[in-house]
């Protein structure tokens, strides 16, 4: 329908997660109307976070050198590691402004049914930080759901003895009503009460 | 017309889309396996929340669209939070999921199943409620998802592992409602009931000694045990004490009738 590179583009946005066909033409006719400075400045990031951008070879995170700047920043407290599933995850906690310990990206959690065991995650990596001394709590911070929380129980059990282990608390989102929380939720909530 | 409508749902599992959104897979009483679309659910503020997560029974309004449907309305039947929390359950739990979300089309009505699907989960939240009472297991201690310990620990006391049984249990009750329903008390071949030291998928079931075919040793207590699982309701499969050579062998018995007749390897073991 559309001219060769045209419908090459279309394609290639399309690939992107969350980008679906019509979108993609959207996004092809909006670069098409926009200078080719824009365009190329565009190729050049991309190309530059495929050169550039690599793993922290401690935590796993995104970074440009051989150590994220988390891992290298001496301010930081080196003996409280928090666990997450993906690098996206830090950043929340980063914005929460209160968190001063490292981190460990696991790159996902187990889940049977989508064929995700203990070997294809950094498990491993985090005993050996564990072991090698230094840390007194792991924090596990991985999702609230289902593989999440097992991921938590199989972590907890490797880690437990070694070291101090505690899990992200769960409940209710601050500036919700509780009327429209869910069992779930709100059974979570009464359990990790704390006294005031 | 409307297109909107309730009806009683399982979720079995879901997937990321777009932003903040997911695809559920329920299983509802009306339409069989549903892929749904939940607008917002990743969002922290999501009035779906936790109500999504695998296993939990709810009461669910549903708008049809063209491929799939979306979610309208949610409110809990039951949680069943404790199979969750139990790895060993939590791991049978998602066998028999496994099994039942790739039987069958998508949007096909199979009212036996879904009573099926809730019968399991209620007692398998009874076997976990039980064995957390007795100390066998609580949530963080016990075996079983990841760690490659054997069935035979998850309940060391009385040497059953009985989430993975009654997940046997369901699973071949799931294969007689599909339509593969193994021979087990004559041989699927020649139909002699003497001796049958063989399963065979392709067959059809156990196997005598003389006649061919593609098929696994079984013992005489793995062949007692199945017939058992499917003949009696689930509450008592729950009951049914199993070693763990009897379990495997009913669990490759399982596997194999998948894959030669279903056309799929299941992805996680009960036992």
């Amino acid at each position: 329908m559309f001219p060769t590179p045209v419908e090459q583009l279309i394609t290639e946005l399309s690939r992107l997660p969350g980008i679906g066909r019509r979108s993609a033409q959207r996004i092809a006719f909006y670069m098409l109307r926009r200078p080719r400075e824009d365009a190329a400045a565009l190729a050049a990031a991309l190309i530059d976070v495929k050169d550039k951008i690599r793993f922290c070879r401690q935590c796993f995170n995104f970074t440009e050198e051989e150590l994220c700047g988390f891992c290298r920043d001496a301010r930081r407290d080196a003996g409280l590691i928090c666990v997450v599933e993906e690098p996206s995850d830090i950043i929340p906690i980063e914005k929460g402004g209160d968190y001063r310990g490292l981190y460990h990206v696991l790159g996902g959690a187990l889940s049977p049914l989508d064929g995700v065991d203990p070997e294809h995650l950094r498990i491993q990596e985090l005993l050996d930080r564990v072991a090698a001394g230094g840390v007194e709590e792991v924090i596990l911070a991985t999702n609230p759901n289902t593989t999440g929380e097992s991921t938590s129980i199989y972590l907890a059990d490797l880690l437990r003895g070694k070291v101090r282990v505690t899990r992200l608390a769960s409940g209710l989102p601050v500036g919700a009503d509780l009327e429209y929380a869910d069992e779930a939720t709100v059974s979570r909530a009464l359990l990790g009460r704390r006294e005031l | 017309m409307s297109r909107g409508y309730s009806t009683e749902a399982i979720v079995l599992g879901s997937h990321k889309l777009r932003e903040a959104d997911r695809v559920v897979n329920l299983f509802t009483s009306a339409r069989g396996k549903t892929p749904t679309v939940v607008k917002g659910v990743r969002k922290v503020g999501s009035r779906f929340g936790g109500r999504l997560e695998p296993f939990t029974h709810l009461e669910v309004q549903l708008h049809e669209g063209r491929t799939l449907h979306t979610l309208t309305g949610a409110d809990t039947v039951r949680t069943h939070a404790a199979i969750r929390g139990q790895p060993a359950a939590l791991k049978a739990g998602l066998s028999f999921i496994d099994l039942l979300s790739r039987t069958g089309a998508e949007l096909e009505r199979r009212p036996r199943c879904f009573n099926l699907l809730v019968r399991f989960l209620d007692e398998m939240e009874k076997v976990v409620s039980a064995g957390t009472a007795d100390g066998a297991g609580e949530t963080g201690s016990a075996p079983g998802l990841h760690d490659g310990r054997s069935a035979d620990d998850v309940d060391g006391a009385a040497g059953v592992n009985r989430p993975a049984v009654l997940a046997l249990g369901a699973e071949l009750k799931l294969l007689l409602l599909s339509g593969y329903l193994p021979h087990l008390s004559s041989c699927a071949h020649c139909g002699s009931e003497e001796s049958l030291p063989r399963f065979s998928a392709m067959a059809g079931g156990a196997l005598c000694a003389d006649c061919p075919g593609e098929s696994f040793p079984v013992s005489a207590a793995a062949l007692e045990a199945m017939r058992f699982l499917l003949e009696s309701p689930l509450a008592a499969a729950a009951g049914r004490r199993l070693d763990a050579a009897a379990e495997r062998e009913t669990w490759r018995a399982v596997r194999e009738v998948c894959r030669y007749h279903l056309g799929f390897d299941p992805r996680v073991a009960p036992v």
